[in-house]
């Protein structure tokens, strides 16, 4: 493995953070802690695979599969719970 | 003749008793009927996905792939949970079952989980989180994390912590685990990540720290270190190293009428030098891949909305003087068309550019065609 790469790659590693934390000091978002279940759900349900829509599991179902997503996502139990609960209203 | 009597007389009355019942009752008492059934404080749930596949690579003969992965998901309490997952295969000529993970998680507050067993390693993002194929937009998997090619744990064996902290509008992930590591093949210098039964007392450690500045924007830096000689032996202490870097970003373009996602992951393998024949080289191997598509999914044609257009560059360098030292570039396109939110065709053609040992070059083409289940 030559040398030069392993600086390229640092090098552009590093000018990615500084476009995150641009990006990031412009977005002006509302708090985690004050969005709903439906803003929740749409932040966080769509980044890995496409959004599945509520009305394909019970209720029964989506507390067992919003578990799941939360350990494998990280999503606090906050996030979870409030998801959980506009799911189980828009199925 | 008295039996078709007394049928039709027991029809009749239920039928009238049917009709007689108030239907606000008949609801409620449906209602509570489903609720004795769901009372339980144990819920069951099964997940998980099927696919099949069709290779032909240039020079073999083409064959067909089948996998059926069922996952078995557990709700004990609000805070025990259960989650494990089969994986039954038809590849390479061989029908195999293997678990996939199987973990007992512990959610200890809001912001904490305890898991146990064997899971997804939490510093693969790719594996973890984006390889089930309803997921992965290619039909098949990165090299760096590939048999073959693999210079990353698809699982660990041991216990994790991990959850999430959230700062305003942003949120820091955090997961913290430890296992039983690679094991070092002294003859090769190459390290099995498939490691049932250890061969030192010392035991990996590694973690992921990922930043989620905004919704769909994440960015993840994640190690592991351990040794993987064999106990008592002058490779003992050998070390092997993960630096992995993951980046995840999607966005819709209105005036495309589509969302375009992006998805990367960088793996470093740096295995220390004994200085001990054959291993007499610097052993670092670097791996990645680097993936876009889109999806005009607000497209006014409906065959439109529901195709994808995917690229992906990856690549494995494997360290200069090692006897599997190969550096594969590999460029892959692929077109997909989803059936539902988790079903999908995938058509891709992939060309390799592979430098040899033996300092030629050779390419190599292949078009796989797969469908992939999601449930
Ligand atoms: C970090 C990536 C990621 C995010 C974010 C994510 N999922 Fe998933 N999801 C997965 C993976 C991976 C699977 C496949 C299951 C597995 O491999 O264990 C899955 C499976 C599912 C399934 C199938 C049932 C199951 O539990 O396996 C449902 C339903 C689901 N996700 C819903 C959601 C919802 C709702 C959200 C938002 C809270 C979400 N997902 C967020 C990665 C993700």
């Amino acid at each position: 493995m030559k040398l030069k790469r392993k600086y390229i790659t640092g090098f552009l590693l590093v000018l990615g953070f500084f476009v995150v934390v641009a990006i990031s000091g412009c977005a002006s978002t509302t708090d985690i802690a004050d969005r709903s279940g439906a803003e929740l759900w749409g932040n966080n349900c769509a980044s890995c695979h496409n959004i599945r829509p509520p009305q394909t599991l019970t209720d029964a179902q989506w507390e067992v599969a919003g578990i799941h997503m939360r350990t494998r996502a990280n999503l606090t139990g906050v996030e979870t719970n409030k998801i959980i609960e506009f799911l189980k209203t828009a199925n | 003749m008295k039996r078709i009597r007394f049928i039709l007389f027991s029809a009749l009355a239920i039928l009238i008793g049917s009709a007689t019942q108030n239907p606000a009752q008949e609801s409620t008492d449906l209602q509570s009927q489903i609720q004795k059934f769901q009372a339980g404080t144990h819920q069951f749930m099964l997940a998980g996905y099927a696919v099949t596949s069709f290779i032909k690579e240039e020079g073999n003969p083409s064959q067909f792939e089948s996998a059926f992965m069922p996952i078995f998901l557990f709700k004990a309490t609000d805070k025990v949970f259960f989650e494990g997952e089969l994986e039954i295969e038809i590849e390479d000529g061989a029908q195999e079952m293997n678990l996939e993970y199987g973990q007992i998680l512990y959610l200890f507050s809001d912001y904490l989980i305890f898991g146990a067993g064997k899971f997804l390693n939490p510093t693969n993002y790719f594996i973890e989180r984006l390889h089930p194929a309803w997921i992965n937009k290619m039909p098949d998997k990165p090299l760096m994390v590939h048999p073959g090619t693999r210079m990353l744990a698809s699982q660990h064996l041991g216990f994790q912590l991990r959850g999430a902290v959230p700062i305003k509008g942003s949120k820091i992930e955090y997961s913290f685990f430890v296992g039983m590591g690679p094991v070092l093949d002294p003859a090769t210098g190459e390290v099995t990540f498939t490691n049932y039964g250890d061969n030192n007392d010392n035991k990996s450690i590694g973690g992921r720290i990922g930043f989620i500045p905004i919704p769909k924007f994440e960015i993840g830096y994640g190690f592991e270190v351990a040794k993987v000689g064999d106990a008592n032996t002058n490779l003992e202490s050998v070390k092997a190293i993960n630096n992995v870097v993951d980046f995840s970003y999607a966005k819709e373009i209105k005036g495309l009428k589509g969302g375009v996602d992006l998805k990367a992951q960088l793996v470093w393998l740096n295995i220390d030098n004994p200085n001990i024949a054959p291993l007499i080289y610097s052993n670092d191997s670097f791996g990645g891949y680097a993936q876009i598509s889109f999806r005009p999914y607000n497209s006014p044609s409906e065959f439109f909305q529901n195709l994808e257009f995917v690229y992906r560059y990856d690549w494995s360098d494997k360290p200069n003087k090692a006897p599997s030292n190969e550096y594969i570039k590999r460029s892959g396109f692929g077109i997909n068309y989803w059936l539902t939110s988790s079903s999908l065709f995938k058509f891709a053609y992939e060309t390799s550019n592979i430098d040899l040992p033996n300092g030629s070059t050779t390419n190599e083409h292949r078009f796989i065609g797969q469908v992939a289940f999601g449930f």
